[in-house]
């Protein structure tokens, strides 16, 4: 069967095989505006203003009869002996009754309103190869080269719409991975879409990735920073807000995106993926002991011994906020508690909970691990802390 | 290998306020010996180049610490379009590009819609009448708007879903683009320029300025309506350019400046925009706009905290601000975070400050800031009859208080902003020394500075450059004439003779 392809660099293949480069630019171009029109004849006087506006009439219908013939020449009837195009003497159209397959026709069946699946969403979505005819631009064919103009601009939005359902349908059906990922490709085409980045960040929330919402809301201010020279709406910067100053309100996502589970030993699993500033040090231990807090918060964990949490608490304040097993804080603070205590109250912190849950510590590859905070790691790993596992990047 | 230069019958000034001297001996890039009458003949041997500066000046290199490097190269091989009065006059000028590169796209440059009897940017149907072979693409004066022909609207990956875009009746694209759409299109033509298009545009426009005895440049480059492959290209290939490119990144990325090794962030990071375009922030009215005071792109707290972020990563930051009321931003920003961090000695600087008030001044001593001024702007622009009178009315008088900084003992550092001022430091001190109020202007020895020893202390190059002294690296500038004894306002009229970077001469005119 024959197949035209337009978004992205034109291609006209029959059975498989490219015939597309047997063509002239303007009999392909005569082709592709043909069914974009197929629903009409179209004069032959119009095509010939479209592609041959310069010349003279005579010479102008000569180049239309020669490229009819030549579409009719090059490009094989189909199964029912029908031809590509019907012919008059003064007009000519796309024959309704030849079977073909074109993308920018079946991109023409989506409707956002109308309901699609995810499957027929997916199908769609596999059409956008590239701009419409890209490449493609005939010099004095001012009408032509508008049209083009016109279909980039009806595809690019089509694209963008067809995203956005597929994003819904995602989150609707809770795909929240697929989702995310049909959202960052809608970034990549309007990469200072604030709505988006709103439905980004709550997608994290969804997945109970904190931490990436973090770093992607900062990834996105920094953006609009550098490009625009604004910084994230309101509504964007409450949610940040909230994520930072409320991490509890993410407690139920986090327990069903990350549910606990048993693991062989009877232990539950906890998986703590630190936030990095890698110039500030002990930040990622601090950032972990924070979140194992919080995660321990769901269950009746004793606390940690008061020592421990004051030799912490100079990288992490709040440790402190707890007090021992009669509820009251005790002891000198210090003002200043040099590394090595905060390396062993560290260890200890582990073990601890170590003994009471499996940890999984995630360090993926673009952590930016500050120096203290990886020398500590490995420091951990090469003493076997038993339920302590490192994942990723050291 | 160097050649060991004398530079000998030369009225020589070291610009560390000691003594004038006569001759100079440079060996091994360094500068060796300098002094008085005939003591460089204790130099004089077989191989020694001598160079007779004929009564004229011999400076330290110039330091232009404000320049795009980048893109005043590649703007350098655009169709300048500043003096188009018409689309008829944009279409010539295109056309003519058209002529003199066949095949090649064009880039013109500087449109300003106001001075067009149209007083609109030309669409793509004008610009076609003109040119239909290759694209088209026209840079407003500020940069903020585009103009492409149909070719380059073709060409160019356009986000048309983008706010920005200008449609005409039936819903077909117009070439007129603005806003976000404007920023993605820029990025992705300037992305497209490959690094060895940047090498030659910069080795080529590098030529004319090093003819102008800039030896040292603090290169703004990458960010908000420039490009980040500039920053980039500066940070690659900055080792194969005729003189040091000091890279000013223009982001807010601290984790990237950090990972990149730099010690120092910003340039045109805008807290306010332009006098021109009424966008600078002030405490006052526009005198042609009346109700239009401009606008601060950071909020306060928004702007402290990138500040403290700078102070506690002990990175030098530069903040471009020009109304009152964006320096008053900043200085508050940079009093906030030395109080919160107790971080001193990181030079850091506001690029611009062109309305800072008595106050600012004082405060700015008090935090150790450095302010990175234009001159030029007030030899273009300053003064009766020109854009500051029409834009501020009679605050045209309180612009560039130059006296007033360096008398409170405001370190200021000149830059050309090229290549929206041209590179040219001798107009830079030209237009110190002849503001056109009086009570601003300051010394030519106070201007040099400007060009010389202040531009070393605020890039921490002060032990190498900036004066005259042996073991200091032998970047030299002579001029035609003794800069002290000709008329103030011949200045502009001096020529350089002679540049010597790292103690190899690349410019001669002798």
């Amino acid at each position: 069967m024959l197949s035209i392809n337009m978004l992205g660099e034109v291609n006209i293949t029959y059975k498989g095989e490219k015939i597309v480069d047997s063509l002239s630019n303007k009999t392909v171009a005569m082709i592709c505006f043909l069914v974009l029109h197929r629903d009409k004849n179209v004069s032959k006087e119009k095509i010939a203003s479209y592609f041959w506006p310069d010349s003279n009439e005579e010479a102008a219908r000569y180049n239309v009869r020669y490229n009819l013939w030549t579409i009719g020449k090059l490009i094989p009837k189909d199964a029912a002996g029908e031809t590509l195009i019907t012919a008059g003497k003064d007009c000519c159209g796309l024959n309704e009754g030849y079977r073909f397959s074109c993308d920018r026709v079946l991109l023409d069946t989506f409707r956002s309103k109308s309901k699609r699946t995810i499957d027929d969403l997916l199908r769609l979505k596999e059409l956008f190869k590239g701009d419409f005819l890209e490449g493609m631009y005939l010099k004095n064919c001012n009408e032509f080269n508008e049209m083009i103009l016109f279909e980039r601009v009806v595809c690019q939005n089509k694209q963008v719409e067809l995203l956005d359902e597929l994003a819904k349908e995602y989150e609707e059906n809770q795909r929240y991975e697929e989702s995310l990922k049909t959202l960052q490709e809608m970034m990549a085409i309007e990469p200072y879409n604030e709505g988006f980045a709103y439905r980004t960040m709550c997608l994290y929330g969804q997945l109970g990735n904190r931490a990436a919402a973090i770093h992607f809301y900062k990834n996105f201010e920094l953006t609009l920073r550098n490009n625009l020279g604004i910084c994230p709406d309101q509504e964007l910067r409450e949610q940040y807000h909230l994520m930072m100053e409320e991490p509890s309100s993410l407690k139920n996502k986090t327990r069903m995106a990350d549910p606990t589970s048993l693991n062989g030993k009877g232990l539950p699993k906890v998986v703590l993926r630190p936030v990095c500033i890698q110039q500030v040090d002990f930040f990622c231990i601090a950032d972990l002991i924070r979140q194992m807090e919080e995660q321990a918060g769901y269950y009746e964990v004793p606390p940690i011994d008061l020592q421990t949490r004051m030799d912490l608490s100079y990288i992490y304040p709040e440790i402190i906020g707890k007090g021992d097993e009669t509820g009251e804080v005790t002891g000198t603070f210090v003002k200043e508690v040099p590394a090595v205590r905060i390396i062993q109250g560290f260890y200890r912190f582990l073990v601890h909970y170590g003994q009471y849950y499996e940890i999984h510590i995630v360090l993926e590859e673009n952590t930016l691990t500050d120096p203290m905070s990886r020398e500590i790691f490995r420091y951990l790993e090469s003493r076997n802390i038993p339920n302590l596992n490192f994942i990723g990047a050291m | 290998m160097n050649t060991d230069i004398i530079i000998m019958n030369g009225n020589g000034l070291p610009m560390n306020d000691l003594d004038p001297f006569e001759w100079i001996y440079i060996s091994r890039e360094r500068i060796c010996d300098f002094g008085k009458e005939d003591g460089y003949r204790a130099y004089e041997k077989k191989g020694v180049k001598v160079i007779d500066a004929k009564g004229g000046t011999i400076l330290p290199g110039f330091i232009d610490s404000h320049f795009h490097v980048v893109q005043a190269s590649l703007n350098s091989r655009s169709v300048d379009l500043s003096t188009a009065r018409s689309f008829e006059d944009v279409g010539e000028k295109i056309r003519e590009a058209a002529k003199r590169n066949p095949g090649k796209s064009i880039r013109g440059i500087r449109l300003d819609q106001q001075t067009l009897k149209e007083n609109r940017m030309p669409n793509r149907m004008v610009l076609d009448q003109y040119c239909k072979d290759v694209p088209v693409f026209i840079n407003s004066v500020e940069y903020q708007t585009s103009a492409l022909n149909t070719y380059a609207l073709l060409y160019y990956k356009i986000p048309f879903t983008l706010s920005g875009i200008y449609f005409d009746e039936n819903q077909v694209p117009t070439g007129v683009i603005t806003k976000q759409a404007n920023m993605i299109l820029r990025e992705n033509v300037l992305r497209n320029i490959t690094s060895s298009s940047r090498l030659e545009a910069v080795t080529g426009f590098l030529e004319s300025v090093v003819a102008q005895g800039i030896t040292t440049v603090n290169a703004m480059e990458g960010g908000r309506l420039y490009s980040d492959k500039d920053a980039e290209f500066v940070y690659e290939y900055s080792h194969r350019l005729a003189i040091d490119t000091v890279l000013f990144y223009q982001t807010m990325d601290i984790t990237k400046i950090q990972s990149m090794g730099l010690k120092r962030i910003g340039g045109c990071l805008y807290l306010d925009g332009t006098f021109g375009a009424r966008t600078s922030a002030l405490s006052f009215e526009y005198a042609d706009a009346p109700g239009i005071i401009g606008g601060l792109n950071f909020t306060q707290e928004e702007l402290d905290q990138f500040v403290l972020e700078c102070y506690q990563n002990k990175l030098q930051l530069a903040l471009y601000s020009i109304g009152d009321r964006a320096i008053e931003q900043a200085i508050r920003s940079h009093e906030y975070a030395l109080e919160k961090t107790g971080n001193t000695g990181l030079r850091h600087r506001l690029e611009h400050v062109e309305l800072p008030t008595e106050e600012h001044i004082k405060r700015a001593k008090e935090l150790d800031l450095i302010f990175s001024m234009s001159p030029t702007y007030e030899y273009i622009w300053g003064g009766p009859g020109k854009l500051y009178e029409e834009r501020l009315g009679q605050n045209y008088h309180i612009t560039n208080p130059f006296k007033a900084i360096v008398d409170a003992g405001v370190r200021v550092c000149g830059g050309s902003d090229c290549d929206v001022t041209p590179a040219n430091p001798l107009l830079g001190i030209h237009a110190a020394v002849n503001h056109p109020v009086e009570q601003h202007r300051v010394s030519v020895y106070e201007a040099i500075k400007m060009f010389t020893v202040h531009g070393a202390y605020a890039i921490f190059e002060e032990t190498q450059k900036g004066t005259i002294e042996v073991g200091k690296i032998a970047d030299i500038v002579v001029l035609d004439k003794d800069i002290m004894k000709i008329p103030q306002t011949k200045i502009k009229k001096l020529k350089v003779l002679a540049t010597l970077k790292n103690g190899q001469i690349i410019m001669n005119q002798f």
